[in-house]
């Protein structure tokens, strides 16, 4: 008989437990909500898109709180599942071509001087000359705080993986702010410009 | 929230004297913890509390 009375003490206890744990997780994933808008701004450079896709993970969140273990890094969670809803949006989306759209510029830093908007509008351009892997290792790492292990957890590889990520990204992110090289690149597409306005003009003159 | 303060209440111009002096790697450092706190301290849609309060309600 005293198994019975176990069960049904846990099962009392249980009961008051996830009332409590629902109000505490609600809490926490209310918390969260400004980094998932991050991750995901970081992700997809389109902002309003960007809160569709931090929403989408948020709600998801939500419906999975069962499945949250207590004690474990609740960002790291919610971070996994809006990276799935992310890649799985640009999988199958229309709007894949949308997500990728470089509206970086659009994006203004407040509180900060015209120099140092210019450093992060380079450091933005800087990041999206890095491959995926290597822009979004580093910034859960470098900039949204979490570890390497979790960061790992995240992306569904292993931590040395990411550490060689982190490292490559910082190394390339370098060379690319040191040499700037996508003032080269702009310097290409001004090229590339002027040669058409020459093709241009030379066209309306055998036109005539 | 200590380290948002502090750049706050920094002087950016004080700040912008001194990259010189900082290396590139700390530099990329400290800008892509900013592109990414600028995003922390907007202010939260009310769509998403709104949501989140109608899903609690489900």
């Amino acid at each position: 008989m005293k198994p019975t009375q176990e069960v049904s003490k846990a099962r009392i206890s249980s009961q008051a437990t996830d009332e409590y744990d629902e109000d505490v997780f609600k809490s926490q994933l209310t918390d969260l909500i400004p980094h998932l808008r991050a991750y995901a701004r970081s992700l997809c450079r389109d902002a309003t898109l960007a809160d569709d896709v931090a929403q989408d993970a948020m709600l998801k969140a939500w419906n999975a709180r069962a499945k949250f273990e207590p004690g474990t890094n609740m960002k790291a969670w919610t971070f996994t599942i809006l990276r799935n809803q992310f890649y799985s949006i640009k999988r199958r989306s229309w709007r894949a071509t949308s997500l990728d759209k470089d509206v970086a510029e659009q994006t203004i830093v407040a509180n900060t001087s015209p120099e140092q908007a210019v450093h992060l509008n380079e450091l933005r351009r800087g990041l999206q000359m890095l491959s995926n892997d290597q822009r979004e290792a580093l910034i859960l790492v470098g900039a949204s705080g979490l570890t390497y292990d979790d960061a790992a957890e995240v992306c569904g590889c292993a931590t040395g993986t990411i550490k060689s990520r982190v490292s490559r990204a910082r190394q390339s992110l370098e060379i690319i702010m040191e040499e700037g090289k996508f003032d080269k690149a702009a310097d290409k597409v001004s090229a590339l410009d002027a040669m058409n306005e020459i093709l241009r003009d030379s066209q309306k003159l055998t036109d005539r | 929230m200590k380290k948002i303060d502090k750049i706050k209440s920094g002087s950016q111009k004080h700040n912008d004297d001194h990259f010189s002096e900082e290396s590139l790697r700390d530099k990329i450092s400290k800008d892509l913890r900013t592109l990414y706190d600028s995003v922390l301290e907007e202010s939260v849609p009310d769509e998403f509390l709104d949501l989140l309060k109608k899903a609690d309600k489900e």
